[in-house]
């Protein structure tokens, strides 16, 4: 019974394991809409984007940030990479504002496909999805490594 | 197994294409609970700041407890509702009153018109001072705001927003009326509670605050380290029985430094109010200011806080007088909780005029030496 405890304790630390790695390995594709024509969408201004410091861009369509769920581990990769912040950093950051009318935080949709579909169909939508699933329905920005 | 398979697809889509449609309705909130205890070294019992804080036991149903529920929905681009609920305790339990109600029209990326009932930019954190989870303290410290008892404004409000080359501009003009409800230590502004009235003790006393031909700016400049902010409001003012079409000024300036793992926060407010014999005693001027520096090491923010309460421009035997010095700790237990321990050493300054108004400070008493205020709270967003 012990052996086969420690046995199955141990087919379980392997596979956490594996997906860990395999999390840790995977890459961030930062996507737009296809129809987004701005020009040197660099990490900062994406950064602006997702902070609603940049509210449209320069040809006027509205910005509009979509994240994925707080349990995601693309979003912690994705904001550690782009904004260098933690989800605790980025909460005080919204708490100070979306109760006051001073800001709203980015829509939060719950997988890559979701992602995907709001970006292909939302002008001046970004957002961020697991690079394995990159398709032609949406224009890459960035790819985090 | 198929079928049943299939019948578990076909339960979860019911469940979810609702949430899909409510979507357009988005709901959070935050929550502030806290307990709080007073010490003297006063014989009888004494409370801190209209009944903040006991000096006999831990308290743990003050009005620093609340819960507030936001619902916020875009009708179009350009117009959007949001209406916020709170539940505040406190000595006639919890009240249900509608924090703030408005709708928004975005002319454009910058400029947006707030319609309706919303909370009054006075000070540097008012406009979210319910919301503890988004700043160091316990609570914003009350030599501060304390000195506006008024909360939210039903009018307008024009704002404008941007960020050029990383500086952030904000700028609010406001205007309205309203009616409040606050408290008054009736020891020090006598006439307001008749003691046959008084539904407490006589130094707990709520009662209506009518405002009108109010308008005020609210503006601040910053960049992600350092933000920089000034604001004036003004207003007439009813408050029965005794104050009738008087009026009163709030200006003050901020400093919010958020540089690394270094916290500063620093504001200086003045109140003028007209200087007429129902003013000065109910509502005198008074200048106040407080500065917090606080450390972060990793989810750990020490932080200690001066603050002062002094009589401003008039100076009059009423106005409040007190310094103090807090040392507290906000702790980030979770993403999005934390705990916070104060703990406030208070000295009720001594009244040049002497006489019965010594040593009140924010007491409902004259203290015969400094007192001291602990104060623990769990914060939450959600």
């Amino acid at each position: 019974m012990r052996t086969m405890k420690t046995r199955i304790a141990g087919t379980l630390l392997g596979s956490a394991l594996f997906l860990l790695t395999s999390i840790a390995a995977a890459e961030v594709a930062i996507i737009t809409h296809p129809g987004t024509q701005e020009i040197g969408l660099s990490k900062d201004k994406v950064a602006d984007v997702y902070l609603g410091k940049i509210k449209a861009f320069s040809d006027g369509t509205p910005t509009k940030p979509v994240d994925q769920s707080k349990d995601s581990p693309l979003r912690a990769k994705f904001y550690k990479a782009i904004l260098g912040k933690t989800e605790t950093e980025m909460n005080r950051y919204w708490s100070k504002r979306k109760y006051t009318g001073k800001g709203k935080p980015p829509v939060v949709v719950l997988s890559d496909d979701a992602v995907k579909e709001l970006v292909a169909n939302t002008p001046g939508a970004i957002g961020y999805i697991d690079g394995k699933s990159l398709d032609k329905s949406v224009k890459v920005i960035l790819i985090i490594r | 197994m198929r079928i049943k398979t299939l019948s578990v697809l076909g339960l979860m889509c019911g469940l979810t294409a609702p949430a899909v449609s409510l979507a357009e309705v988005e709901l959070s909130g935050y929550l502030t609970f806290a307990t709080t205890y007073a010490s003297t070294d006063n014989t009888g019992d004494i409370t801190y700041y209209n009944a903040l804080a006991n000096t006999d036991h831990w308290d743990f149903d003050t009005r620093m407890n609340h819960v507030g529920v936001q619902i916020y929905s875009a009708l179009t681009d350009k117009v959007s509702v949001t209406l916020a609920l709170t539940a505040q305790g406190g000595q006639s339990g919890y009240e249900v009153t509608p924090e703030w109600a408005y709708g928004t029209y975005q002319f454009n990326q910058d400029w947006g018109l707030r319609m309706g009932r919303f909370k009054g930019p006075f000070y540097m954190v008012s406009d979210y001072r319910d919301v503890g989870y988004a700043y160091p303290w316990v609570r914003p410290p009350e030599e501060v705001y304390s000195t506006n008892p008024i909360k939210s404004v039903n009018g307008l409000d024009l704002v404008f927003q941007k960020t050029v080359n990383d500086v952030n501009y904000l700028l609010e003009i406001y205007g309205g009326s309203g009616t409040n409800e606050t408290l008054v230590n009736a020891n020090l502004a006598p006439g307001f509670c008749p003691p046959a009235s008084c539904p407490y003790a006589p130094t707990d006393v709520p009662f209506e605050f009518e405002t009108y031909n109010s308008a005020g700016f609210s503006a601040s400049i910053g960049t992600e380290a350092i933000t920089f902010r000034a604001g004036y409001y003004n207003t007439k003012v009813n408050a029965p029985p005794i104050v009738s079409a008087e009026s009163g000024s709030f200006a003050g300036v901020g400093l919010i430094v958020d540089w690394r793992n270094i916290l500063f926060y620093s504001e200086y407010v003045q109140r003028d109010t007209d200087n007429t014999p129902t003013m000065s005693v109910a509502f005198p001027d008074q200048n106040a200011w407080y500065a917090t520096l606080g450390y972060r090491f990793s989810s750990f923010l020490p932080y200690v806080t001066f603050a002062d309460i002094d009589e401003g421009n008039d100076a009059v035997p009423n106005a409040l007088r007190q310094s103090s010095v807090a040392l507290g700790l906000r702790w980030d237990i979770d993403d999005a909780a934390a705990v916070k321990f104060e703990a406030k050493q208070i000295d009720p300054g001594e009244s040049s005029f002497g006489g019965p108004y010594a040593k009140y400070g924010l007491w409902d008493g004259a203290l015969v030496d400094k007192g001291n205020v602990y104060t623990i709270t769990f914060d939450t967003i959600f």
